[in-house]
């Protein structure tokens, strides 16, 4: 699913000129590059903003280390950061599991130190909506760990929880994937280390 | 009909060095190739965006999207559709015991050939494995009716060409640790071997010096650094390795070795490379006696119907075991044999925990073996064996992907973990992963063969048909291989995982793979009645006509046979120079 998720045009009581107090906002995700009347969307911002703190949720590793903000270049010549892209990769391919699951984060308070706690207890529920939001969450872990997710037209082996098939991103991704460094080891076909290196312990390991 | 001295069907590694060699000795070369790709850096780099945002990164990742990729199919690993496999023996279909497996064998039609996918092991035979039907079955009792021949020549004859082949290849290895047991006379490598990963340190500290009961006998268990075609140092225009962790599927530096160096060599010396050509026979002509390749262009207006030709005084296929001896049968030419003793190394592996972190999937994807066990009494009873350490975390079993996906599993809530937990857990045990593989020797067997369905490919070419079997001989190796496995992992502390096991514990041989490494069909021997090529690889009663490849291999031994080929196709072409001097 890849629409654009508008509700009903947020109105005010100065436009309505109605004292009645204004609807509730729905914070809506919009795409990549779409402005509202020119300004910067609040909505697409919060959206985003709420995604790079469940990823440092569920993957467990700090905004500093996950390299969020480093840009690559699309096919179109424009530069993004590395969290819009997965954003808008997680969002073509689960677009409705994503939405619950940003939501469900949203409503516990990104910005609390027990938030992240509060996730997995919401995740380890066996609802069938526990089950839709853990979907979700194997996605944002994927992506970040291996820069690949799963293919969701396909099934998952239950035992193993291997998928046959998966979907990769552009150029530049695969070189960025989080668990490499994290195991003191370069992404495959990306050493930038010298001959000789794996002989000894990785200097910047700081164990698991 | 443009005309040559010699034209080279197939370019992999034997092709390659035998095409540079003609060519530099002034012989007019004509290489017929398969495959369209390019030999040079861009190629390189084309492969590796292809296959960087793939997210299979399997090893034949980079190649899938080869133009005219239907009209010179490749066998991909379980997915060999283009091999016509019966799994009932069409000559005993009533005879449960002669069954047939999959052959799980694979190669690329390429320019480079598979040497592009390759790991780059390059050790050598040892000298009994030239001469293993004298030295163990003198009574001719070879075991579950194998056909087991001594090689025509010796180590002996052979070493002055393995020492040219590691020249030319680029071998890192260490002769201190390898002079004994492939005789070298103490020639040092082209260069030192590579440096052990940290994990084969830890290893050899844990281990000790152990020893292992085969048969009886008491062999020491030593891990050495496998030679390897892969730089330790600047080496003839090419870097060290820098630890890509990416030899197969491709190594995106060109530290290691593959035959695209010896086709752009062979091409400066004066060769000429025809690609998008699909030999389809090969035979003399009735007006001068000179050799005709007939082979169809896929690139032509319409492939299948498609028939060019072109003559030389010599042929030499060069197109691997399964597509030479394809091109023999459909050419009526080399004889009752040509396409039999089909053989591979099989292959089984034993997974554990390390005790303490020991950082695989760092370096090249293995560096150090066990080859101290590859020779004993014990090969009157079961095959030769290798053992090689890997240093791939559990390869295929255990990996990033599968550790991190058996964490995140939807399907079980309890065991689903985010966060420090799902980070740590992996990292913990990824960092631990040790997988030790082995590798053992196959017999020939005249049942175990390539011949031509009647199904056809894109261009109405006969499609291999494949019967092949692992017979008892084998699998006891299997069974010794896991036992060893076990008993490093016991010395070092490891936990062994438990993989599906046969009810006493021992290695379920039904868990076999092969190391795509497949040999025979065209076997040498001094006898034409029970051989196809002569030890120059020249077919018998066919002279001009020349084998060249693994697929001349009377034996297979337990190790890699890159090497092994390329000393002796660095020979044919010698002998083919010398005739003409």
């Amino acid at each position: 699913m890849t629409g654009d998720l508008r509700t009903a045009a947020n109105t005010t009581a100065s436009e309505t000129g109605s004292e009645e107090a204004p609807p509730p906002r729905v914070d809506i995700p919009m795409r990549i590059g779409e402005t509202a009347a020119g300004k910067k969307p609040v909505g697409r911002e919060a959206s985003l903003d709420a995604f790079l703190s469940l990823s440092v949720a569920v993957t467990g590793v700090d905004e500093p280390e996950l390299p969020a903000r480093t840009e690559l270049t699309l096919a179109t010549g424009e530069k993004r950061p590395l969290y819009e892209i997965y954003y808008e990769r997680l969002r073509e391919a689960y677009a409705p599991e994503l939405a619950q699951l940003l939501q469900k984060w949203v409503s516990l308070g990104p910005a609390r130190a027990d938030a992240p706690a509060k996730l997995a207890a919401e995740l380890a529920k066996e609802t069938d909506a526990a089950l839709r939001l853990r979907r979700a969450a194997r996605q944002v872990a994927k992506i970040w760990f291996l820069s690949v997710i799963d293919d969701p037209q396909a099934s998952l082996d239950k035992e193993k929880a291997t998928s046959p098939t998966q979907l990769g991103g552009g150029l530049g991704q695969h070189q960025l994937a989080v668990i490499y460094p994290l195991m003191g080891a370069p992404a495959p076909g990306y050493s930038n280390l010298p001959h000789g290196y794996w002989s000894e312990i990785p200097g910047h390991f700081d164990g698991p | 009909m443009a005309e040559y001295d010699v034209i080279m069907v197939g370019s992999g590694v034997a092709g390659a060095l035998c095409a540079d060699r003609l060519a530099a000795a002034g012989k007019k070369v004509l290489i017929l190739e398969a495959g369209a790709n390019g030999i040079g850096v861009a190629q390189r780099e084309q492969y590796r965006r292809i296959w960087d945002p793939s997210p299979a990164k399997s090893w034949n990742t980079p190649y899938l999207e080869d133009v005219g990729r239907r009209y010179f199919p490749s066998p991909a690993t379980n997915d060999t559709r283009y091999f016509d496999q019966p799994s009932v023996n069409p000559d005993k279909p009533n005879d449960e015991t002669t069954s047939l497996v999959t052959f799980k064998g694979y190669y690329q039609r390429l320019l480079g050939g598979s040497t592009w996918a390759w790991r780059g092991n390059t050790p050598r035979m040892l000298p009994n494995d030239l001469r293993l039907a004298s030295a163990y079955f003198s009574d001719d009792d070879f075991p579950d009716g194998s056909s087991v021949a001594d090689w025509p020549i010796s180590y002996e004859d052979l070493m002055p060409w393995y020492l040219q082949a590691e020249e030319e290849l680029g071998v890192a290895g260490n002769v201190e640790e390898w002079d004994e047991l492939t005789p070298r006379d103490g020639v040092p490598f082209p260069m030192p071997g590579q440096p052990k990963s940290y994990s084969d340190k830890l290893l050899i500290a844990r281990m000790g010096e152990i020893s292992v009961e085969l048969d009886g006998e008491q062999l020491p268990v030593r891990i050495f650094t496998v030679p390897q075609a892969r730089n330790t140092r600047f080496y003839q225009g090419r870097p060290a390795c820098e630890g890509n962790h990416n030899c197969i599927p491709l190594c995106p530096t060109h530290a290691k070795y593959d035959a695209t160096i010896h086709l752009r060599r062979a091409v400066l010396h004066g060769a000429q490379i025809r690609t998008a050509a699909v030999v389809a026979k090969v035979q003399r002509s009735t007006d001068d006696g000179r050799w005709v390749v007939t082979y169809k262009n896929w690139r032509s207006e319409r492939p299948k119907e498609s028939s060019e030709t072109v003559a030389a005084d010599r042929v030499i296929l060069a197109a691997n075991p399964v597509e030479t001896a394809k091109i023999l049968l459909m050419s009526n030419l080399g004889g009752p044999h040509v396409g039999k003793y089909l053989m591979d190394h099989v292959q089984g592996e034993a997974l554990a925990l390390a005790p303490e972190p020991i950082f695989p999937f760092r370096g090249p994807q293995t560096l150090c073996g066990v080859d101290t066990l590859r020779d004993g009494q014990y090969r009157r009873q079961f095959a030769s064996f290798r053992l090689t350490l890997g240093n791939d975390g559990w390869g295929r079993a255990g990996n990033p992907t599968s550790v991190l996906e058996g964490m995140l599993n939807p399907a079980k809530p309890a065991e689903f973990k985010i966060g420090d937990q799902l980070k740590s857990a992996a990292v913990d045990r990824l960092v631990r992963l040790v997988r030790i593989g082995f590798s053992t020797e196959q017999l020939p067997h005249a049942d175990n063969s390539v011949t031509l369905s009647t199904q056809v490919d894109e261009l109405d070419i006969p499609r291999p048909l494949i019967r092949f079997q692992v017979h008892e001989y084998t699998q006891r190796a299997l069974k010794q291989g896991y036992r060893v496995a076990l008993e490093i992992f016991h010395a070092m502390g490891a936990e062994p995982h438990a993989e599906e096991l046969d009810p006493d514990g021992s290695f379920n041989t039904v868990k076999w793979n092969t190391a795509a490494h497949p040999m025979g069909t065209c076997r040498m021997g001094s006898d034409p009645a029970a051989s196809v090529v002569d030890k120059f690889g020249q077919c018998h009663g066919q002279p001009g006509l020349y084998v060249a490849g693994a697929a001349v291999f009377p034996t297979g031994s337990a190790t890699n046979p890159a090497l092994t080929l390329s000393a002796l196709a660095l020979m044919t072409a010698d002998n083919i120079v010398s005739q003409a001097a």
